[in-house]
């Protein structure tokens, strides 16, 4: 699910608010929807109700109190005339609401790309760990990642026994996903539902696998063209909790390895004659070495990957520890430099900010939807804000991503048609400032661009602080006009060096490199 | 800050009432911005000042609502008009009795008028209708720092410093919208004059015409 338009027609503050969210004129990604969009604005002017509505509209949808229409055009309406419409393209959805510190997945099986089988066997996998572990603490049940897999795998296995080409087709086109006490089958039109309907003998195979581990389910046969396909989404919040829930979704696919590493020692070591013999412990931990390459066990990875940011705190991911304690590790370990364990209550927020909004996507690795990001600067110094839209963009490159920002240094890593400027108007309602001249949203036609401007003047051309810096920094230049004149003046070469004495120290200040640019 | 002619006025009802007030030795009534011949007033002095603000020379007003036409029956005709700027006294001191002076009124961006100018004492032949005033015996401006400041050519360094607080009470410099804007105006003149592509009639009706002569006159420009 990617945005590619968004207007808000009489709710609170906008009166007519049409956004395009599509490459312009002239760009070669020309009515593509943009991949990144940043929305700045004064205070009150909206910024976070448009995440909200954004939101709010897919809370809808997966409620089934909305629907698209055939273009991808959907639309909610709230406080009576209200009315907000939104143009998709129909996809997958993630969500991180740092408002309410939630990270909140949203799965779309409407539209589902079955080559991207593997990804939506991801999240679901994560959806359903989600969901189950919350059981597992409320009812004290156990490992339902296995119960999900048990669907899955059961399913697969059904296919390699089917014979018939045809129906084989079908089943493989079709994906299976357990939810509570209940199998939903997911086909592609209403013809393939009632192939797969007909043929009990295999259905009740594969019930019969997936009953090994679980009992008490019924299955349902869906397809898209449904209106339950339609309504049957469901969404996952993630808050500091649900982040440590992500935590162990990881750390049972890393938990794998490890064990196979373990039995892999293990093995090497009984190989070996003699443990005592220098050569034999030599070869053994090259053989050692050569496993860790071939199959690494995922935390390795994971610290590589968070090495960039972490480093800006001068910490890093902890990895040296005892493989056979691995499971005893409660969330990230972090240690700085000199080695000093940092455990999570430790942590300062903007270690926190980032790692409950990169970890989970790192994890999940989705390819497809929407991230926002409300306030995506918060507590981050201005050296991590340079980095740190790349950073998301690096995990997801396909995702659409849409932050909303008091940052400059934010907006600066953005284009000028991915930057949403909303600004009041004579009539006290918010409209959105064109970067553009002229009439016509043409990359040619574009006058300000936040990745070219200084910092002073993003502040200024974007912002609306005007001048260099302080106040206080124009009244010095204008001291140092002054010194200038009176230096003019000055009765010889004593006076005029005492006046200049004086200048260089104004200069200073206002630091001489910025003088230049006369 | 240019010289400023308010000998003409279009506002003639304004004009009337002020001079029998004069005549009769009457009492100004409470200067409002919702006062009778408010609107007369600012628009009147927007159009001696070319629709500029009368220290800083930033626009506040379009051309096209200062036009004759836009007068009639001693009145500016649409009362309900919109622009940006207030209407200030140049000399504080007069506000409480003569608040409709017309002599005292000068057109001046909202924040010179709200958070600079304020009851700082003025000086007369800084005043921009002033006989005395003349801008290139008064002041200069420092193209490299973007700011005005007394003349080097006054010898009187008492009178220089005066002109210096002037400058500085009529906002002239201000730090923010003011001198940013008048930066990046006189930086691309520079660049049009250096590169010879300069031509005086697109600087018709411009902002900070007063920097334009002086740069004109810096880089002995003939167009």
């Amino acid at each position: 699910m990617f945005l590619k338009s968004i207007h808000i027609k009489n709710y609170r503050q906008f009166e007519n608010l049409e956004l395009d969210l599509t490459h312009p004129k002239g760009h070669k990604k020309e009515g593509e929807r943009l991949e990144k969009i940043c929305i700045i604005g004064d205070n009150g002017t909206g910024k976070t109700t448009i995440l909200e509505l954004i939101l709010d509209y897919y809370h809808r949808l997966s409620n089934s109190e909305g629907s698209f229409t055939e273009n991808g055009i959907g639309t909610i309406t709230k406080e009576g005339e209200s009315t907000i419409v939104f143009k998709n393209e129909k996809e997958a959805i993630v969500f991180s609401d740092l408002v309410e510190n939630r990270f909140s997945l949203l799965n779309f099986p409407t539209g589902i790309d079955l080559s991207k089988l593997d990804y939506y066997r991801e999240i679901l996998a994560v959806e359903f760990t989600m969901s189950k572990i919350k059981k597992e603490i409320e009812n004290e049940t156990t490992d339902p990642l296995n119960e999900y897999f048990s669907a899955f795998v059961a399913w697969q296995k059904l296919i390699k026994k089917i014979d018939s080409p045809l129906r084989k087709k079908v089943f493989k086109r079709a994906y299976c996903r357990l939810t509570g006490n209940k199998v939903y089958i997911f086909t592609e039109d209403e013809a393939h539902s009632k192939l797969i309907s007909s043929e009990p003998h295999l259905l009740e195979h594969f019930q019969r696998e997936i009953g090994k581990q679980v009992t008490g389910f019924s299955i349902e046969i869906i397809d898209k063209e449904s209106s339950k396909f339609n309504s049957h989404q469901t969404i996952v919040d993630f808050d500091d909790d649900d982040t440590v829930n992500v935590w162990n979704f990881l750390k049972s696919k890393i938990q794998k390895s490890i064990d196979k590493e373990l039995a892999y020692r293990l093995e090497s070591l009984k190989e070996m004659k003699n443990q005592n013999d220098v050569n034999e412990l030599k070869e053994y931990l090259g053989k050692i070495e050569k496993f860790k390459i071939k199959t690494p066990n995922g935390y390795d990875q994971l610290a590589e990957f968070l090495k960039p940011v972490l480093s800006k705190f001068h910490l890093e991911l902890n990895t040296k520890f005892d493989l056979e304690k691995f499971n005893q590790i409660k969330f990230l370990d972090l240690r700085a430099k000199d080695g000093t364990i940092i455990p999570i209550e430790r942590w300062s927020t903007g270690i926190k900010q980032l790692i409950y909004t990169i970890f989970p996507l790192y994890t999940l690795k989705p390819d497809t939807g929407i991230i926002m990001i409300d306030e995506a600067e918060n507590s981050l110094y201005p050296n991590t804000q340079r980095i740190i839209i790349d950073f998301y963009k690096s995990i997801c490159p396909k995702m659409q991503l849409i932050i909303a920002t008091h940052s400059p240094i934010l907006a600066s890593s953005f284009e000028p048609w991915e930057v949403i400027e909303l600004r009041f108007n004579e009539n006290g309602k918010v409209e959105r400032k064109p970067y553009y001249k002229g009439e016509e949203n043409h990359v040619d036609n574009y006058h300000i661009h936040p990745m070219y401007l200084r910092w002073d003047t993003l502040f200024e051309e974007m912002f609306g602080v005007e001048g260099e810096g302080n106040d206080a920094r124009t009244k010095m230049r204008t001291k140092l006009s002054i010194l200038d004149r009176e230096m003019e003046k000055a009765n010889g070469k004593a006076e005029k060096k005492k006046l200049f004495e004086k200048y260089s120290k104004v200069a200073e200040l206002l630091d001489w490199k910025t003088l230049d640019d006369a | 800050m240019r010289k400023i002619d308010k000998s003409i006025l279009y506002s003639t009802k304004y004009k009337n009432w002020l001079e029998a007030l004069e005549k009769n030795g009457e009492s100004h009534p409470k200067y409002e911005s919702s006062g009778e011949f408010y609107v007369d007033v600012k628009l009147e002095l927007l159009r001696c000042q070319n629709g500029l603000c009368a220290y800083t020379e930033m626009r506040l007003c379009d051309l096209n609502a200062l036009s004759k036409d836009k007068w009639g029956d001693g009145r500016y005709k649409d009362q309900k008009v919109k622009t940006a700027g207030q209407v200030e006294h140049f000399n504080s001191a007069l506000k409480k009795e003569k608040g409709w002076l017309w002599s005292n009124f000068f057109a001046a961006d909202d924040r010179i008028n709200m958070y600079v100018k304020r009851t700082d004492k003025v000086t007369d032949f800084m005043k921009p209708d002033h006989e005395d005033y003349d801008p290139k015996k008064r002041i200069e401006f420092d193209s490299k720092e973007y700011v005005y400041r007394a003349s080097s050519m006054i010898e009187n360094k008492n009178e220089r410093e005066e002109i210096d607080r002037m400058i500085e009470v009529l906002g002239i410099n201000y730090p923010g919208h003011v001198w940013s804007r008048r930066k990046a105006f006189v930086l691309k003149l520079k660049e049009e004059i250096k590169r010879g592509i300069f031509n005086l009639t697109d600087y018709q009706n411009t902002e900070f015409p007063t920097a334009l002569s002086f740069i004109l006159e810096e880089t002995n420009t003939q167009n």
